[in-house]
């Protein structure tokens, strides 16, 4: 089994501000992740209207005074509500007067931007590499607090002695104490809550590895990691990539449908087990890059509720209750000791589940980068004048829908990623974290009864 | 409206690991806040785009393809980066009744989704709240330790130690690198200034620019004297940053401050106020500070001596003190609630939508930045009550290594 590496220092972290430093910096670099996601979405978008733009710049002869004024507006559309520079998303409207200039410019901001756009998506990948280790390294913190926990519960000899008591937890995340029929009100609720919630994760992790392994040799196929400067062959992978993905993805839904039963004769609606919408969700979120082919299937199978589908992607029921009010009383009953110690050595066991998967994901990450960092060179040039004099029209052309399909694909992977490792890490990451609070706020009580403690020399 | 904060329930200290996910709560929150922020940015952008589309669409007598053309990629432009079909935002038909339409869609759904911005301020504010009575119990216990050492250590022990703060969290414009004692000195008045700038003036500025909004939106409608008008204009162009507009109406005078603060009204008799308000906030030449400071640096920083380590302690213990960052975090949570109050319901004409929610995303993106700076400050009080400890064990253990010689 291989782990993250991780140095020592950075594991032992037991101190109130390193804690939170850590937490901290998980937060900061997923929200960095996010943002760039977000703007990279943008980005693309805008480069795509801009191509749309060139288009239409090619066949207008002399633009009238309306047609500069709706470009005019269009440069502020785009950089609206953002801190950009309406000149720096198009060139200069009195260009636009000149059709060789404005055609030419529009290419250079659009090289620009894809060229950007793709640095972006390479450090977005190291970001998410980060991630996935800060989480590794808050997870085994919570694993030192787990052992160190242990102690406080020792058993007893004799089973018998373990009598069941009843404690009464403060809630501060109170999602950690409900269930979706309520507080908790006994120990068996909690573990059930606990092991439906762990079931559904490694259901996922499992389907998200097939998933990213068939992805990454997709990815793979479709792009130029070597030769992009053979016209014939570039063409060649630009009809095949799009559709490389679509088959992957109805590949890898009907295989999962039909592993479920969903297929088998039993109607979606009434096979609503956890499991069954774990599966959906999931198989949703692997084709978000195809979002309206997953729309219609969807529907096809009669779930006409997106964000339910969405929701039980979430999967971890405990997560998904209502809330309660923080600071308020929650009596649990049926707690022993040797309960609390099963519910930690569950709790250990899933974090080193944890990281098994993070160790996949990682990989993916990374690799998915150093596919990205081999394109870096390759955008820009093919939208420079000089290429463009020299191509013939239409291969120019051809080049630069390739590379735009070519980026969106990345674009999606990303996306993919995202889903699959990076937010169920953190949510798993958030269990962890809630139980560990809900066990280290039971009393430490020990039982009557005989144990086996260390003998006094 | 928004529900109320409640800040009347009593604080109580969280253990290690709740109060670590309260830190990691408040920051989610933020992440949210400002995620609506953009969000509502991003609509008001493109609400006003339309706005200016149908404005050019309505010159012309007949739309060519071409201009068509032109138009739909202004609708997917207004779309970029979003989940929205630009097809269901701006009919393909387009007409620019469309626009127009579509321009008051997005004007509405933004301010229906004011109420749970402002509701995502107050939990942060909730949890700060949590946050601060936590960290200002552990320093008070701090404190009393130190007040201790001091007692019992007259003479001066040197305690040479390095200390690595993995929390370099505020930059202090005085910092001076191994020199500890001016390092958190000028943390402390960093601290100081800002939290007055909180409860002084942003929120006077945040209040003054939402009352100068409800007085835009529901103010009455009476003409200003274009002779008026005139007069104070040149006096304001003196004190504005940018400049004076008015509205389409020609009734509004829009002042942006140097603060970036606005001021607007369309009554004459509010102009001497407004001239005032106006050179108030140029002769004090306050302007808002963002926080942009790394919180993850790495800063070693050398303590000289026994008496050195009691400072800071005392140094840290009296950011809390004073009423200066707990008690700013109640006084916040009384603001948010008045401006929650002042909210309009309903506005008048399109204009003043567009000014309205200007003013608020303005306002949201004020009051989130304050509740990250207290966030940051929180986060340098927790790591040195930590930092502290070790400090004041090592400094005793130096002691004792003396009185034993």
């Amino acid at each position: 089994m291989k782990y993250i590496q991780v140095s020592e220092d950075e594991v032992k972290l037991s101190s109130q501000s390193a804690m939170i430093t850590n937490a901290l910096r998980a937060e900061k670099i997923e929200q960095e992740c996010v943002s760039t996601q977000s703007d990279n979405d943008r980005a693309l978008d805008i480069a795509q209207s801009l191509e749309d733009l060139h288009i239409v710049m090619k066949s207008m002869e002399a633009p009238k005074p309306v047609d500069i004024a709706l470009i005019q507006v269009m440069a502020n559309t785009a950089v609206s509500g953002t801190p950009a520079s309406a000149t720096g998303v198009l060139p200069a409207t009195e260009n636009f007067m000149n059709k060789q200039v404005s055609t030419q410019g529009l290419l250079d901001r659009i090289g620009l931007i894809l060229n950007s756009f793709t640095h972006d998506i390479s450090s977005t990948f190291a970001m998410l590499a980060k991630f996935i280790r800060s989480i590794v390294i808050l997870l085994r913190e919570n694993r030192d607090t787990l052992i160190a926990m242990e102690k406080k519960f020792p058993l007893p000899d004799n089973p018998a002695d373990d009598i069941p008591r009843t404690v009464t937890l403060l809630t501060r995340d109170s999602k950690y104490l409900t269930t979706p029929a309520g507080v908790v009100s006994t120990y068996g609720d909690i573990l059930n809550a606990f092991n439906n919630s762990v079931d559904s994760f490694n259901i996922i992790s499992k389907v998200n590895s097939v998933i990213g392994s068939r992805m990454m040799q997709t990815i793979r196929d479709i792009i130029p990691s070597s030769n992009i400067d053979s016209p014939a062959a570039l063409l060649e992978k630009a009809k095949v990539s799009n559709e490389n993905l679509f088959n992957t993805s109805i590949d890898l839904w009907s295989n999962t449908v039909s592993r479920s039963g969903l297929l088998a004769g039993r109607s979606p609606r009434n096979a609503d087990s956890a499991t069954t919408r774990v599966l959906l969700g999931c198989h949703y979120l692997s084709l978000e890059f195809k979002a309206d082919l997953a729309a219609s299937l969807v529907e096809e199978l009669s779930l006409d509720k997106r964000s339910e589908i969405i929701r039980s992607f979430k999967m971890f029921s405990v997560s998904e209750c209502g809330p309660t009010v923080p600071g308020e009383q929650v009596v649990v009953s049926g707690i022993t000791n040797a309960g609390i110690r099963m519910l930690i050595q569950k709790l250990k066991d899933f974090i080193t589940d944890l990281e098994k998967f993070s160790v996949w994901c990682c990989t993916t990450a990374e690799m998915t980068q150093s596919q990205c960092e081999t394109d870096v060179a390759n955008i820009s040039k093919y939208f420079s004048s000089e290429s463009t004099d020299k191509m013939d029209a239409a291969v120019a052309e051809a080049y630069r829908n390739y590379i735009q399909t070519h980026i969106g694909d990345i674009n999606s992977i990303i996306k993919l990623v995202v889903n699959v490792s990076a937010k169920p890490l953190r949510y798993a990451n958030d269990l962890v974290n809630g139980l560990t609070v809900v066990l280290n706020n039971i009393p430490e009580t020990v039982p009557s009864g005989n144990y086996n403690l260390p003998k006094i020399k | 409206m928004s529900k109320k904060l409640d800040i009347s329930k009593e604080n109580y200290t969280l253990t290690d690991s709740e109060l670590t996910q309260e830190f990691v709560k408040m920051f989610r929150k933020g992440t949210d806040v400002n995620i609506s922020n953009e969000s509502a940015c991003r609509a008001l952008g493109a609400a006003m785009s339309m706005e200016d589309i149908a404005f050019v669409a309505t010159n012309v007598e007949e739309i060519t393809p071409k201009q068509k053309a032109l138009l739909q990629i202004n609708s997917n432009l207004a779309v970029a980066g979003t989940d929205e079909d630009a097809e269901q935002t701006i009919p393909e038909n387009i007409a620019v009744e469309d626009f127009k339409q579509s321009s008051n869609k997005v004007m509405s759904d933004l301010t229906l989704s004011f109420p749970e911005m402002w509701e995502q301020i107050s939990m942060r504010i909730t949890s700060l709240k949590d946050i601060t009575g936590t960290i200002g119990t552990q320093t008070e216990s701090l404190s009393n330790e130190a007040a201790r050492f001091r007692d019992e250590g007259s003479n001066v022990i040197p305690a040479k130690l390095f200390v690595e703060m993995c929390d370099g969290i505020l930059s202090a414009p005085n910092s001076v690198e191994g020199d500890y004692l001016i390092y958190l000195e000028g943390v402390r008045n960093d601290i100081r200034t800002h939290i007055s700038t909180i409860t002084m003036n942003s929120i006077v500025g945040i209040r003054k620019v939402m009352k100068s909004g409800m007085f835009t939106f529901g103010g009455n409608t009476s003409t200003v004297a274009n002779e008026k008008f005139k007069q104070y204009k040149s006096e304001l162009m003196n004190v504005a940053k940018e400049n004076i507009t008015t509205s389409e109406d020609g009734l509004i005078v829009d002042v942006v401050l140097t603060d970036g603060y606005r001021l607007s009204t369309n009554d004459e008799t509010e102009f001497p106020t407004l001239q005032q308000e106006a050179q108030k906030s140029l002769d004090s030449n306050e302007s808002y500070v963002e926080v942009t400071v790394d919180a993850f640096d790495k800063v070693s920083l050398q303590a000289k001596d026994n008496l050195e380590i009691i400072s800071m302690i005392d140094v840290v213990s009296d950011m809390l003190r004073e009423k200066s960052l707990a008690g700013s975090v109640v006084h916040f949570s009384k603001v948010v609630e008045s401006l929650l109050e002042s909210l309009p319901v309903h506005s008048r004409t399109k204009n003043s939508v567009i000014d309205y929610c200007d003013l608020f995303i303005k306002a949201v993106k004020l009051v989130n930045n304050e509740l990250d700076f207290m966030l940051y400050a929180c986060r340098f009080v927790s790591a040195h009550n930590e930092l502290l400890t070790k400090i004041k064990d090592s400094a005793l253990s130096s002691k004792n290594t003396e009185v034993d010689k």
